[in-house]
C-alpha cells in the first residue's frame, strides 16, 4: 500500500472526475492520458471515454479560432491580396484539422459536437476552450495589428522560434506556453491510440478537399497529428517543390503580416529571415464586436437584417457540418461548405457599414440561433 | 373563367428565366414591398439535389431533361434543319439551369449590323449605352475573365480572375499564334465557391450562375412579401384595355385546368425568344388584329441562332494522357469576331471542352484489362476547334405558332429557316481558316463541317427598333404604341453577334429594371407635384 | 454467361422495385467489399479505397433512399456476387469485371442486372472519385477537386515553353 501522496485521489478517481466534469481542462486530459499507470489502473472503457473527451476538446479548440480568422479575412477588401490568400489558407487548414480531429473521434465511435447553445457554448469574446492560455481573449474584429498579436498567441509554435526573438504581450504561467499544452494534447492523443489500440472504423468519417483522409489505423492517427502540428504550430519548412510556396505554419504566416515582411530563405546564411516588404492590405475597419453581439434596439433595420441573416446562415452551416459526422454524412459536408460560402453575402455588406458611434464598422457576431 | 379578386399587382412578369428573375430582384431591392406576380409555364425542379446529381454522374441524366421540346413540338419546316430539341429548359429558372455560362459581351459593331453590312438590323441603342450595365451583369453573374483582354471595350476589369488554360490547350494555343489568332481565356460565370467538379450542367454547389438559385433567395426573403411565383401556369393571352394600355394576363393553372386572369399596372414578358412573340401573336383583339405589337407583322421574324462550325483533328498518341478536367472550354479567341469580318461572317472560336476525352469508366465497364485501359488512354487522341458564326436575320426566316399544345400548355411552334448561297460559302471559308489551325497543330483533319443551328441562342423574333415599322419594342424595351407592356428576352435582339447572348440579356434586364424604377420615381414625383 | 442458378435466373429488364425496402448494414458492407475489388482489379487506387467510403455511402443512401430506389438491385447484387464467390473463389471478381459473357442488350438475368445497375455505377463512381488519377490528371468530371482559391492548381495547367518561338518544341 502506498503512502499518502500529494495528489489526493487515485488515478481511476481522477479520470472519473475528469469524465464527469462540466469543464475539463486540456491540462487534466493530458495529465491523465500520459500518466504511466493509466494502462494498469484504469479500465479500457474509461480510457476510451477519456480519449473521446480529449478529442472532443481538440475539435472545440480547432473550431474556436475559425470565426476570428474569418472576420479578419473578410475585412480584407481585395480577396486576392497575398495576405488574404495566406489567411484563407490558415482557415482551410483549421478546417482540415477540425475534420481530422472529428474523424479520429468518429473512428472510435464518438460524434463531434461543434456547437452548444447553452451557456457553455462558444460566444465571443471568448477564451480558448479547455482552459488553454486563460489570459488570451479571442475577439471578432477586422484585420489589425492587435488582432494579429492575438493570432500569434493562439498559434505560438512548440519549437523554438527560429527567425528572431518574439516578444509576446502575455506572460506564460509556469514558464510554459499554451502551445505546449495543445501540442502535448495531440501527443497525448497519439500516445493513447498507440497504447490502447481501440477498434477503429472508417464509417461516419468524412474525406474530401477539407478532410484529406479517413483515419482508421493508428498509423493514420500519427499522420493526422503530424499534419496538424506541423501546419498549426510547426517551424518554417523549406519546400523542395518549386510549384508550392514555402510551407509556413500559421504562426509564421501571421508574423509575416505583423512584421510587414516576407519570410525568405537566405542561401548564404542557410536560414530563414525577414526579407522583402509585404504590404498590409486595405481593409474595412471592422470594429470589435461587443459581447453578446449587437442588440436590435441599437442598430438600423438594414443592419439588423444583415446580422440576423448572417447568424441564421452560420447556424445552418455549423449544424450541417456537425451532421456530416452523424446522420448527414458526406452530403451534409458538401452542403455545409456551400452554406459557408454564403456567409460572405451578409458578412461583407456588414463590414462596409460604419457604426454611428464612430468606433468602426459593423461585423458578424457568429451567434448560434434557431434557423 | 376565374379571377382571383380585384388585386392589381405592380408588375406581372411572364417567365421565370434569368431575365424575369433579374428584373424582379432589382425591383425588390429598390422597394421591398413591390408586388410582383411571376408566372412560369413549367414546373419547379430542385437544384443541388443529391440524388439528381448522382443520377447525372452515373447515368448522364438531368432532372430537367423531360422539359425539353421533343418530337415535333417545335418543328423545322425550312430548308435548313433548325434544332429546338434540347435547347430550352421549360422550368422555373429557365435555361440557365443547363447553360454552360460562357458570358461574353457583344462588341460595338454588333449594335450597327445593318448600317455596317446592309443586312440584319440595327439596335436602337449603342454599346456605350449598355457598357455600365454589362459591368453590373458581370458582377451579378460573377464572370471570371482576363483583365488584360479587351475584346470589347471596358472601363473596369472583370470582377473575378479567369480560369487558366489547361495543359491540353497548349498545342492549339501555339497553332492559333502561328495563324495570327490571338488566344484568349473564356469568360465564365462562376461564383467563388466553384469546386471544379466538372458537373456544370447540374452544379452540386450552385457555383455556376443559375437563375433558380437567385429566385429561391428572393422567395425566402421575408421582406419581399409581395413577391409571388406561380409555376405550372402557362400564360395564354395578354388582355388589352385599349391599344396602349394592357390590363391583364390570362393563364391556365395546369393542375386544376382553370383559366385565370390577373391584373397589374405593368407587364413584362420574359418568356424567351420563342414564347414571347408567340404570346403576343396569340393576343389578338379589336385594337391589335394581328396580335399585340404585330401591326407590322414582325413577330417571329428575323429568327437566328448560332450554328456550330467544327473541325476535328486526330493524332496517334496521347503521351501526356490528357483528358477532360473542366466542364467548360478555357481557350477561345475573338480575333475574327471583328468589324472587318462582320459582312462576311464573324466567328467566335473556342476549343471543344470535352476533347480529348477518354471515358475511362466505360472502358472498365466494357471489361478492358488495366493494361488495355492504359494503352487506350495513351493512344490515339482527338481535339476539335469550334466556332459560332454570326447569322443575319431575314424577313422570311420566321417562327410561327402551330396548332396544338405541348405538355406545359404552350402552343406548338414551327421554324422556317434558310440560308443564302453566299452564307454557305462564307461558312466554308471560315471552316478553311479553322482547318488551318488543325493543320498547324500537326494533326490529321478528320472532318470540317457546319452543324445545323441549335436554338440555344435564338434571337430576333420580337426585335427592338426605333420605330414600330422596323421592330416590336423600342429602345426601352417597351412594345411600340403601348404604355405598359415590356419585353425582355433574347427575342428583342436585332442582331445575334458571334457570341452567346445571356450576358447581354442580363445587362438589358438590369437596364430595364432601372428604367422601371425611374418611371416609378417620376410618377411618384408627379403625384407629389400634383398635390403641391 | 458465368454463374449458376441465381445469376442466370431471368428477370424483367426494368429496374427491380426497391421502394420501401431497407438496405441492411450487412448488405452494405458486402457491397463495399465489392467496390474495393474494383480498385484492386484495375490497380487504380490512390492511397486506398477507405477514403472513398464516405462518398460511396452517400451515393448508396441517395440511390436507395429516394425513389426509384435501388435497394432491390443492391440486394440482388449481393446474392449474385455471393454465388460467384461460392463458385469461383478468388477468380470471381476477375470474371465478373473482365470476363462475364453477359450478352449485350437490356439486362434480363440477375447477373446482368447486377452488372448494369450496381457494378457499372460503382465503377463510374470509383473512377470519378479517385481512380482517374492513376491514369494521369488532377481533375475529372464528378471529382470535387477543391476551391480555385487554393494555392495548388486544380487541373494540369498550360505552361508555355519559355525561350523558344511559338510552336517550337
Amino acid at each position: 500500500m502506498k503512502a499518502a501522496e500529494q495528489k489526493p485521489a487515485s488515478l481511476e478517481k481522477r479520470v472519473d472526475a475528469v469524465l464527469a466534469s462540466a469543464a475539463p481542462t486540456v491540462h487534466e486530459h493530458v495529465d491523465c492520458l500520459t500518466h504511466p499507470d493509466l494502462p494498469r489502473e484504469v479500465k479500457p472503457e474509461d480510457r476510451l471515454a477519456l480519449l473521446k473527451q480529449t478529442l472532443q476538446q481538440a475539435v472545440e479548440l480547432e473550431f474556436a479560432t475559425i470565426p476570428i480568422y474569418l472576420s479578419a479575412l473578410w475585412s480584407i477588401k481585395d480577396n486576392l491580396h497575398p495576405v488574404a490568400k495566406s489567411i484563407r489558407n490558415v482557415v482551410q487548414e483549421e478546417m482540415l484539422h477540425l475534420s481530422l480531429a472529428s474523424n479520429m473521434l468518429a473512428s472510435i465511435g464518438g460524434r463531434p459536437k461543434l456547437y452548444d447553445t447553452s451557456e457553455k457554448g462558444l460566444r465571443f469574446p471568448a477564451r480558448l476552450p479547455g482552459g488553454v492560455h486563460p489570459e488570451l481573449i479571442l475577439r471578432l474584429s477586422g484585420l489589425t495589428d492587435d488582432a494579429l498579436d492575438d493570432f500569434l498567441e493562439v498559434e505560438l509554435p512548440l519549437e523554438e522560434i527560429s527567425i528572431e526573438p518574439y516578444h509576446s504581450k502575455y506572460s506564460h504561467a509556469h514558464g510554459e506556453n499554451h502551445s505546449a499544452t495543445i501540442g502535448a494534447m495531440y501527443d497525448a492523443i497519439k500516445q493513447e491510440f498507440e497504447s490502447l489500440r481501440p477498434a477503429m472504423s472508417p464509417d461516419n468519417q468524412i474525406s474530401g478537399p477539407l478532410a484529406w483522409f479517413v483515419v482508421d489505423t493508428v498509423e493514420k492517427v500519427d499522420s493526422a497529428i503530424n499534419w496538424i502540428k506541423e501546419q498549426g504550430e510547426g517551424a518554417v519548412q523549406p519546400s523542395s517543390d518549386e510549384n508550392n510556396p514555402k510551407r509556413l505554419s500559421h504562426f509564421y504566416r501571421f508574423w509575416e503580416v505583423r512584421k510587414r515582411q516576407r519570410i525568405e530563405h537566405d542561401p548564404v546564411m542557410d536560414k530563414f529571415v525577414f526579407g522583402a516588404p509585404l504590404e498590409f492590405p486595405d481593409v474595412w475597419p471592422m470594429a470589435v464586436v461587443p459581447e453578446g453581439g449587437y442588440r436590435q434596439q441599437d442598430v438600423s433595420e438594414d443592419v439588423w437584417a444583415l446580422l440576423c441573416g448572417f447568424d441564421r446562415t452560420y447556424s445552418r452551416a455549423v449544424k450541417l457540418l456537425e451532421s456530416a459526422w452523424g446522420e448527414g454524412g458526406q452530403a451534409a459536408m458538401w452542403k455545409a461548405i456551400e452554406v459557408m460560402f454564403d456567409l460572405e453575402k451578409t458578412a461583407l455588406p456588414l463590414m462596409q457599414i460604419p457604426r454611428p458611434d464612430g468606433a468602426g464598422n459593423y461585423g458578424p457576431a457568429f451567434r448560434m440561433v434557431h434557423a | 373563367m376565374a379571377s382571383r379578386g380585384k388585386k392589381k399587382y405592380d408588375y406581372i412578369i411572364v417567365g421565370s428565366g434569368v431575365a424575369g428573375i433579374t428584373i424582379a430582384k432589382k425591383l425588390l431591392e429598390n422597394e421591398a414591398k413591390t408586388t410582383i406576380l411571376m408566372l412560369e409555364a413549367g414546373p419547379f425542379i430542385p437544384a443541388k439535389d443529391r440524388r439528381s446529381w448522382w443520377d447525372y454522374v452515373t447515368l448522364d441524366r438531368t432532372p430537367y431533361d423531360f422539359t425539353y421540346d421533343s418530337g415535333d413540338e417545335a418543328k423545322s419546316i425550312g430548308k435548313v434543319n433548325w434544332l429546338t430539341n434540347g435547347a430550352r429548359v421549360k422550368a422555373v429558372g429557365g435555361s440557365t439551369m443547363h447553360w454552360g455560362a460562357w458570358a461574353l459581351r457583344f462588341k460595338p459593331e454588333d449594335f450597327q449590323l445593318y448600317t455596317n453590312t446592309g443586312e440584319g438590323g440595327d439596335w436602337p441603342i449603342t454599346y456605350d449605352d449598355l457598357e455600365d450595365y454589362y459591368y453590373q451583369a458581370e458582377e451579378y453573374l460573377s464572370v471570371c475573365g482576363d483583365e488584360t483582354e479587351n475584346w470589347s471595350p471596358r472601363k473596369k476589369p472583370y470582377p473575378v480572375p479567369p480560369f487558366q488554360w489547361t495543359a491540353a490547350d497548349g498545342v492549339m494555343i501555339e497553332a492559333f499564334q502561328k495563324v495570327g489568332i490571338k488566344p484568349g481565356k473564356m469568360p465564365l460565370a462562376r461564383y467563388r465557391k466553384c469546386f471544379t467538379t466538372g458537373t456544370c450542367k447540374y452544379c452540386p454547389f450552385g457555383s455556376r450562375f443559375s437563375a433558380v438559385n437567385v429566385l429561391t433567395d428572393l422567395l425566402e426573403e421575408p421582406r419581399y412579401s409581395g413577391f409571388e411565383l406561380r409555376s405550372n401556369a402557362p400564360a395564354v393571352r395578354i388582355i388589352a384595355q385599349s391599344k396602349a394600355n394592357i390590363e391583364a394576363v390570362e393563364y391556365i393553372d395546369n393542375k386544376s385546368g382553370r383559366t385565370i386572369q390577373e391584373h397589374a399596372h405593368n407587364f413584362i414578358i420574359c418568356s424567351g425568344a420563342y414564347e414571347t412573340p408567340k404570346l403576343l401573336m396569340n393576343s389578338k383583339n379589336q385594337f391589335w388584329s394581328r396580335g399585340i405589337g404585330n401591326d407590322a407583322d414582325l413577330l417571329g421574324r428575323f429568327i437566328i441562332s448560332h450554328s456550330m462550325l467544327k473541325v476535328r483533328g486526330s493524332t496517334p498518341e496521347n503521351k501526356e494522357r490528357w483528358f477532360q478536367e473542366y466542364d467548360f472550354p478555357t481557350l477561345m479567341s475573338r480575333t475574327h469576331d471583328s468589324p472587318e469580318r462582320q459582312k462576311m461572317g464573324k466567328i467566335f472560336l473556342f476549343k471543344n471542352r470535352v476533347l480529348p476525352n477518354i471515358n475511362i469508366a466505360k472502358l472498365m465497364i466494357d471489361g478492358k484489362t488495366p493494361e488495355e485501359v492504359d494503352k487506350i488512354v495513351g493512344g490515339p487522341m482527338q481535339l476539335e476547334v469550334q466556332a459560332f458564326m454570326e447569322e443575319k436575320g431575314k424577313f422570311d426566316n420566321r417562327l410561327q405558332i402551330a396548332a396544338g399544345f405541348d405538355r406545359f400548355g404552350l402552343p406548338l411552334t414551327t421554324i422556317n429557316f434558310n440560308r443564302t448561297d453566299a452564307e454557305e460559302a462564307n461558312a466554308r471559308e471560315n471552316l478553311n481558316l479553322m482547318t488551318e489551325v488543325i493543320v498547324q497543330m500537326g494533326y490529321k483533319v478528320e472532318y470540317a463541317r457546319t452543324e445545323d443551328p441549335g436554338a440555344h441562342h435564338t434571337t430576333g423574333t420580337c426585335r427592338m427598333a426605333k420605330t414600330a415599322q422596323d421592330g416590336v419594342a423600342d429602345a426601352d424595351l417597351k412594345v411600340h404604341e403601348t404604355n405598359n407592356l415590356y419585353l425582355c428576352s433574347t427575342g428583342v435582339f436585332p442582331s445575334g453577334s458571334a457570341v452567346n447572348p445571356t450576358l447581354t440579356l442580363a445587362a438589358l434586364s438590369i437596364r430595364l429594371a432601372d428604367h422601371l424604377i425611374g418611371n416609378t420615381a417620376k410618377s411618384s414625383l408627379h403625384k407629389e407635384e400634383a398635390f403641391a | 454467361m458465368i454463374g449458376g442458378i441465381v445469376c442466370n435466373e431471368t428477370v424483367d429488364s426494368g429496374m427491380l422495385v426497391g421502394d420501401g425496402q431497407l438496405l441492411s448494414h450487412a448488405d452494405r458492407e458486402f457491397l463495399w467489399r465489392v467496390f474495393v475489388k474494383i480498385g484492386e482489379t484495375w490497380r487504380n487506387v490512390r492511397y486506398e479505397s477507405s477514403n472513398l467510403k464516405s462518398s460511396w455511402l452517400e451515393m448508396l443512401a441517395a440511390k436507395s433512399g429516394v425513389a426509384p430506389s435501388y435497394t432491390a438491385e443492391y440486394v440482388n447484387a449481393v446474392r449474385v456476387v455471393q454465388e460467384l464467390i461460392d463458385m469461383y473463389g478468388d477468380d470471381a471478381f476477375r470474371k465478373l469485371f473482365l470476363d462475364n459473357h453477359i450478352p449485350p442488350g437490356p439486362p434480363v438475368t440477375r447477373l446482368a442486372h447486377a452488372k448494369k445497375y450496381v457494378i457499372n455505377e460503382f465503377i463510374i463512381m470509383q473512377v470519378m472519385a479517385s481512380g482517374f488519377k492513376h491514369f494521369g490528371g488532377k481533375n475529372y468530371a464528378g471529382y470535387v477537386k477543391g476551391s480555385r482559391y487554393n494555392e495548388v492548381p486544380l487541373v494540369r495547367e498550360y505552361r508555355p515553353i519559355t525561350g523558344m518561338g511559338a510552336g517550337e518544341k
